[in-house]
């Protein structure tokens, strides 16, 4: 995991997700903000641990996915690029609910989230931007998921 | 009364399978000799033919290959016909009838840009389509082919991915991953197959769409590119429910005012939608 040197401000404005953020608001979470480089096979979150940042993948693939020991590992959705990674940051308690890994080379703008936990607290129009932008792609998501649940392709043809 | 012309569609002519390829364990691949000598009775891309289990019954199959001298039809075992003609050896013969339906149409002239969607056993009948469209890639802007199944054991056509992938972009995803060893056997995506258009903000206008897998996949497929700005009438399904005769008579296929077998089973969603609404149908 290695830091490089690029405008967060600029990518976080560009970025679909932060489109209703003000200018000030992209300027606090830019703040918060720093560039990280994962190689293929690295963890980015791990189950149970503090959550305490969320990703915005520049580059590459992660894989969202639960150990399922002595079977192995069950992957329940892969991210690619310009992706969010991360919501348990913003909701009690704070914890990673799965594992995150880096399927591929992978680049990310990591965003502290427990500083901005603090900033929302104090500004909440802040918070409420970004509970709405979480809002939005945690029902699509959860919509997809059910679809997935579906098994609309029937039984197993292994 | 049945007119004289039509009756002959009644009549299955038999048909010796050349070849059997087994695509995984519920699916196989049974070439066909092309028995269609007359240009007008050539089977296109997106058609069927009604194949006869002698003695245990008939059931309508999409086309997956489609070459001058012979055809392939990919079958997965789910009753008692689809078992009958997936046990099938090569020098066997079964009966067949058509080829029926209307055909995936596509233009170069009119699109540039094309968006294939497939999901699970929906690849067989997309197959002839996208064998063109890489043949004639180079008319096009982008050729974009999502495929979805269930998990990376029932991904169909792992080979002719490989080739298609020269000279079109290919996504897939699986709805069920579970792995020993990291990249085991899948480093693609995973989640239901609509999720690989996230990575779109917006689609060309002159976007030309076609899906064929399970109903709920299409519906949910197709409401995805019209919010990424495709026009409903630019986007084609194809509908696969239950048929019997084939020609339009027996009224199994009904879907509105249509016959399935007949007006069918390709439509756009803009036609399609408001029936597929409709819980009855
Ligand atoms: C135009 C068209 C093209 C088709 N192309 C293919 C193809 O390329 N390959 C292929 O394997 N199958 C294809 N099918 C589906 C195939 O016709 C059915 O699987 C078959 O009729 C099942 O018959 P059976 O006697 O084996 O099973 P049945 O005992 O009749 O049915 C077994 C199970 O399959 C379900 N089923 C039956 N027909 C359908 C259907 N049309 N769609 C969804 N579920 C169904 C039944 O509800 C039941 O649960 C196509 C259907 C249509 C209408």
């Amino acid at each position: 995991m290695k830091p490089f040197g690029s405008s967060i401000f600029q990518l976080l404005e560009k970025h679909p997700f932060f489109v209703s953020l003000s200018k000030e608001h992209l300027k606090i979470l830019a703040g918060c903000g720093k560039n990280l480089h994962f190689q293929a096979g690295t963890f980015l979150a791990r189950e149970g641990d503090p959550a305490a940042h969320f990703f915005v993948i520049r580059k590459g693939r992660v894989s969202v996915e639960i150990a399922n020991p002595p079977a192995g590992t069950i992957a329940v959705q892969s991210l690619d690029e310009s992706e969010i990674v991360g919501w348990s940051w913003l909701y009690p308690p704070h914890v990673w609910q799965f594992d995150v890994c880096a399927t591929q080379e992978t680049s990310v703008i990591s965003l502290d989230g427990e500083c901005l936990r603090e900033k929302c607290e104090q500004n909440h129009e802040l918070g409420f931007q970004l509970m709405k932008a979480f809002s939005r792609i945690m029902t699509r998501r959860l919509a997809a998921t059910r679809l997935q649940l579906l098994q609309v392709y029937g039984a197993s043809h292994d | 009364m049945i007119e004289l012309g039509r009756s002959a569609a009644w009549l299955p002519e038999v048909c010796v399978v050349t070849d059997v390829c087994r695509e995984n364990k519920s699916t196989v691949t049974l070439e066909l000799e092309n028995s269609s000598s007359e240009p007008h009775s050539q089977p296109l891309a997106g058609q069927f033919h009604m194949l006869y289990a002698f003695g245990v019954g008939e059931i309508p199959v999409s086309f997956s290959r489609i070459e001058s001298d012979k055809v392939a039809h990919t079958v997965r075992e789910v009753g008692a016909v689809s078992k009958a003609i997936a046990a099938l050896k090569p020098g066997a013969s079964l009966g067949v009838r058509g080829p029926f339906g209307n055909s995936w149409s596509v233009s170069a002239k009119e699109h540039k840009h094309i968006v294939l969607i497939a999901g699970g056993l929906g690849l067989a009948p997309l197959r002839p389509l996208i064998e063109r469209l890489w043949q004639e890639s180079r008319k096009y802007e982008q050729i974009l082919l999502l495929i979805g199944s269930r998990d990376p054991q029932s991904m169909l056509f792992t080979d002719d991915v490989t080739r298609w992938r020269t000279r079109i972009e290919v996504r897939r995803s699986v709805d069920s991953c579970q792995f020993r060893n990291r990249g085991d056997d899948w480093n693609e995506s995973v989640g239901f197959v609509h999720t690989l258009l996230d990575r779109e903000s917006e689609l060309s206008k002159d976007t030309a769409a076609f899906i064929c897998g399970p109903e709920i996949m299409m519906r949910h497929c197709a409401e995805r590119l019209v919010e990424l700005g495709v026009n409903s009438r630019q986007i084609s399904l194809s509908l696969e429910r239950n048929m019997k005769c084939g020609i339009g008579l027996c009224g199994h296929c009904q879907f509105g005012p249509d016959f399935l077998c007949k007006q069918g089973p390709i439509g756009n969603y803009h036609n399609l939608r408001p029936r597929l609404r409709i819980r009855e149908f």
